[in-house]
């Protein structure tokens, strides 16, 4: 019973297939479109047969000519630029007039500098582009180092003999350098000899005379600063005291002077007086008689004051001019003083000249005595150098006759060697596989996993559309019977479309003509019994995973262009992190992991290494394991899913 | 004339009832209620369906029958109570006894008749008598001219026929037609019935959900009425025309609007509430009142366009309990 409700469920899946126009697309025209174009459009890929390729090039370094950077085959076709022409040639790449621009330089140090233009926003091309370039250019600078180093091989032949002369002229090098030694030791001795200690101790004593000296003058000036002051206060005295004499001096001759007209006036008077007295009778006379006498006696009195005077009057004379010669002499002082003030700014000038001459003198003898110093260390340095020196060359003498007799055993080598010295073979890891091999299973497996998918959820979606989901919900019909009755649907469909995938990809028929670049139909892949069986077990595999996704999908999507919707955003994610667009090694290593677990790259894994490396399908244990566990969980998915009638 | 003959054909449908109210139990609801998302959807529900009846779910949008339904077809679980079918069984254990006639199509467009019936005949269990089986149902329901053609070419009423006919292929006791008859033209619509009665004739217990009251009042031994998950009434057709289903109206259609000083004077007359809507007037028939008020209208010289009686009926019965019409469908009985 259970066997006739899951072929009644796998050919009400099938009839419902059939009933679908885009499941004749997907299932007939799409792999034979898939396998038969996509393999063609790329199963000729490779790096060094490229065709029909345009590069640009600014060759600034002539001996780099276009041939010895790119050998990729006749039809790369090289686009000059001029060395102004950098913006031009990049603007052909955003114009993909060119695929790559390369500008060759030289540094300064004669280091060849490559500037390699690419289109980055091409994801595949552009890395493999640059590589590809990387490894032109390096090619050619190989077989210019191979030809610089032949050049070197025969210099290095010719050095021998030279490498002898120069051992020789080491030996020379060698007593020279003990002659050097004597030298040193001579200019050691001589500088030793230089007491520098005493010319230093004669400069401090010959300073401290000088202050000394200086000491004294200053205390002689300072003394002479203070007669100085005294001669100005006698000076000044003097001055008061030549005044005062002149005063005394005019009032002493004034006195002369008064007392000879007060001597005349008395005798006048006294003569007067005298007259009349002798007219005045007596008493009168008498006393008149009597002053007059008075008078004679004071008169007489003041005539003795006379020469009194004329002695004052000489010995005033007498101090006048040693007065004058007091003031000539103070004179002569005061201009002996004005020549010692000039004399004392010129002495102190000079001692403290002399004073910066012995400072500087001292520092002199310092850095002096420091040199002394540092050439003694030298000369120890020096004689420690010529030791090690010695020491060397004594190696370098070895090494170089070690050197001498690797040149001579360089030189019996066969010079080819280095021309070409190494020779690659390509050996396949799988001995029998092609890139169309790959390729194929690329294809097969996009063509399954888009027509499982897509299939299974169009016409889930329509049988609870149509409610006849709501009928076998309700009907004797298990819900496990039924999602494995869908999954053996997909499984013959897939069974369907290997076998087209697998004929067309075994088939090698030459096209009388070019159709799309296409000369041939099918790819001639091989195809042992063992072979079938692994790719038929896998794609089943594969077909009933997608198609279980795909009814989960369904079962939680609204409508069918929601399910439809998601299923290519499920898969076509999955396509980039599946290694069928872009190779898994590019990837970053967790999403490498992630990627693994991810159904796509199971099946593209699985296939691949059925199809192209031949491998038994049961020994790829993660990616069947990984189908196997998302099958089982889509299907409790489903079957947790409730129907409802509404 | 119809609304009689329909009237009388119940009055023999109460009496097979009461007979057969004896009978057993087929589906029993006890205290089922269910809430979605803290919504009660259906409130401590009890009722029971006998075995050879036509049950009547009915109810507004959102009384709960669907839930219901899905919960007798354990496509559901309730959140408390119970339901038994045959007295002991769980509606999943029971599942190949009910058969539904879901309201749309549930078929695959995509195959012939034949190949729907072949399938569900298959996909039923029914093993090497489906071929058998297939053919006497495709004959039973007249589709045998049809069986080549594809499903989804069908004309809707054939459509109905095929989704009818995949349900009585496990041959069910237990049959739920969801507004078996919506969108059909008359005639379709009496094979439908017919089909109905014969089903029942044959001993199956009917579940039938519809918006059309004709066809409760026609079809049903009794029915519920469901509002807002609540059980609002149970019982037969007539017993609920006759509790709530109003009075006998007339209704008086004139070629001019009556004024309202008529409208009160022949109020007076009558003893009755006329009630006037456009050019016509209303008021329930009591003792031949309905021919005074035709002679007072010929004597004011105000012309009759049209008489009618609107018999009390169902629909009112529900307008009445519900407060609103059972849904907007094309008024059949017109």
């Amino acid at each position: 019973m259970f066997g006739r409700r899951l072929f009644n469920i796998v050919w009400k899946e099938l009839a419902l297939i059939k009933s679908q126009r885009l499941a004749m697309i997907l299932i007939i025209i799409f792999p034979f479109i898939a396998v038969q174009f996509f393999v063609s459009s790329f199963s000729s890929f490779s790096l060094t047969q490229m065709s029909e390729i345009q590069i640009g090039l600014i060759n600034e370094v002539g001996e780099y000519s276009d041939q010895n950077i790119f050998n990729f085959g006749k039809d790369v076709k090289i686009v000059n630029f001029a060395p102004t022409e950098t913006n031009l040639m990049i603007k052909s790449i955003q114009e993909k007039n060119i695929l790559a621009g390369i500008v060759i330089s030289q540094e300064a140090s004669k280091r060849i500098l490559c500037d390699i233009y690419y289109d980055n926003t091409s994801v595949m091309s552009a890395p493999v582009i640059t590589e590809i370039a990387s490894a032109g250019i390096q090619r050619a600078a190989s077989k210019k180092a191979q030809e610089k180093l032949g050049e070197i091989f025969s210099i290095i032949r010719q050095m021998s003999p030279k490498i002898k002369e120069e051992t020789q002229k080491l030996a020379s090098f060698k007593s020279r350098l003990v002659s050097a030694e004597a030298s040193l030791e001579e200019l050691d001795l001589r500088l030793k000899s230089i007491d520098i200690n005493k010319a230093e101790n004669m400069v401090v004593e010959q300073q401290l005379n000088l202050t000394d000296a200086n000491a004294q003058a200053e205390q002689i000036i300072k003394e002479l600063e203070d007669s100085q002051e005294d001669f100005y206060d006698i000076k000044t005295e003097f001055a008061f005291l030549k005044t005062s004499f002149n005063t005394y001096s005019i009032a002493l001759n004034g006195i002369v002077s008064t007392m000879n007209v007060v001597t005349i006036s008395l005798d006048s008077q006294i003569a007067s007086l005298k007259t009349m007295a002798e007219q005045l009778p007596e008493p009168n006379k008498s006393a008149m008689l009597s002053t007059i006498k008075d008078l004679n006696t004071n008169l007489t009195l003041i005539n003795q004051l006379n020469p009194m005077l004329v002695l004052a009057n000489t010995s005033a004379q007498a101090i006048n001019t040693k007065l004058t010669r007091i003031d000539s002499l103070i004179t002569k002082m005061d201009a002996l003083y004005q020549r010692l003030e000039e004399n004392k700014i010129s002495f102190r000038e000079k001692i403290s000249s002399a004073k910066v001459a012995l400072s500087d003198l001292s520092k002199d003898i310092v850095v002096l005595k420091g040199t002394f110093i540092d050439i003694s260390n030298l000369i120890v340095e020096a004689k420690k150098s010529r030791s090690e020196i010695e020491t060397k060359l004594n190696e370098s003498e070895v090494l170089l006759n070690s050197f001498s007799a690797s040149m001579e055993e360089l030189g019996s080598i066969d010079p080819g060697l280095f021309v070409e010295p190494i020779t690659f073979n390509k050996i396949k890891a799988f001995e029998n596989a092609t890139s169309s091999g790959t390729l194929v299973s690329n294809a097969l497996v996009i063509v399954i996993v888009l027509t499982a998918i897509l299939l299974a959820a169009i016409i889930t979606i329509s049988e609870r559309s149509e409610n006849a989901q709501l009928r076998l919900d309700l009907s004797q019909t298990p819900k496990v019977t039924r999602i494995f009755g869908k999954l053996f649907a997909y499984i013959i469909v897939g069974f369907a479309e290997a076998t087209l995938i697998v004929f067309v990809a075994g088939l090698k028929i030459t096209l009388p003509w070019e159709i799309f670049g296409m000369t041939q139909l099918g790819y001639g892949v091989p195809m042992t019994i063992i072979t079938l069986f692994n790719i038929y077990f896998a794609v089943g595999l594969i077909a009933a995973t997608f198609a279980a996704i795909g009814v989960a999908v369904a079962s939680f999507s609204k409508s069918q262009s929601t399910a439809i919707l998601a299923s290519l955003l499920l898969v076509v994610p999955m396509l980039f992190l599946s290694g069928i667009i872009l190779p898994l090694e590019f990837m970053d290593p967790i999403m490498r992991t992630l990627s693994m677990l991810l159904p796509l790259t199971a099946a593209n894994t699985l296939l691949t290494d059925v199809i192209a490396r031949d491998m038994f399908m049961l020994g790829d244990i993660i990616p069947v394991t990984v189908l196997l566990t998302i099958t089982i969980v889509s299907i409790v998915l489903v079957n947790f899913k409730k129907t409802i009638y509404k | 004339m119809i609304s009689k003959s329909l009237f009388q054909f119940n009055k023999i449908l109460n009496i097979h009832f009461a007979v057969e109210s004896n009978s057993m139990n087929v589906v029993e609801i006890i205290n089922v209620s269910k809430s979605f998302n803290k919504k009660q959807v259906l409130n401590h529900l009890n009722f029971n369906i006998e075995d050879g009846e036509i049950f009547g779910l009915l109810g507004g949008n959102g009384a709960g029958k669907s839930t219901i339904t899905n919960i007798i077809f354990g496509l559901e679980e309730p959140t408390s109570g119970e339901v038994k079918i045959f007295s002991k069984e769980t509606p999943k254990e029971a599942r190949n006894k009910m058969g539904l006639v879901p309201q749309e199509t549930a078929f695959y467009n995509e195959f012939t008749v034949r190949e729907n019936i072949l399938f569900f005949a298959y996909a039923f269990g029914l093993g090497s008598k489906a071929v058998e089986r297939s053919n006497h149902v495709l004959k039973w329901l007249d589709l045998e001219d049809f069986s080549s053609i594809q499903a989804g070419h069908l004309s809707g009423g054939y459509q109905r026929m095929l989704n009818t006919a995949i349900t009585l292929l496990p041959d069910p006791r237990i049959i739920f037609f969801d507004e078996p008859t919506v969108g059909l033209d008359p005639e379709m619509r009496r094979s439908f019935w017919k089909l109905i009665k014969s089903l029942k004739e044959m001993g199956k217990t009917i579940i039938l959900t519809t918006h059309y009251m004709d066809e409760a009042e026609n079809l049903c031994n009794r029915i519920i009425l469901l509002k807002k998950g609540n059980l609002l009434i149970e019982g037969n057709p007539n017993k609920l025309i006759n509790e709530h289903g109003g009075e006998r109206m007339v209704r008086f259609e004139l070629v001019k609007e009556m004024s309202p000083t008529h409208v009160t004077n022949l109020s007076e007359l009558l003893n009755t509430k006329v009630t006037l809507a456009g050019n016509s007037i209303y008021f329930a028939e009591n003792k031949n009142n309905s021919l005074v008020a035709g002679n007072w209208i010929e004597k004011k010289k105000l012309e009759i366009l049209s008489i009618e009686i609107k018999e009390p009926s169902l629909e009112n019965a529900f307008i009445n309990l519900l407060g609103e019409k059972p849904v907007e469908v094309t008024d059949v009985k017109k």
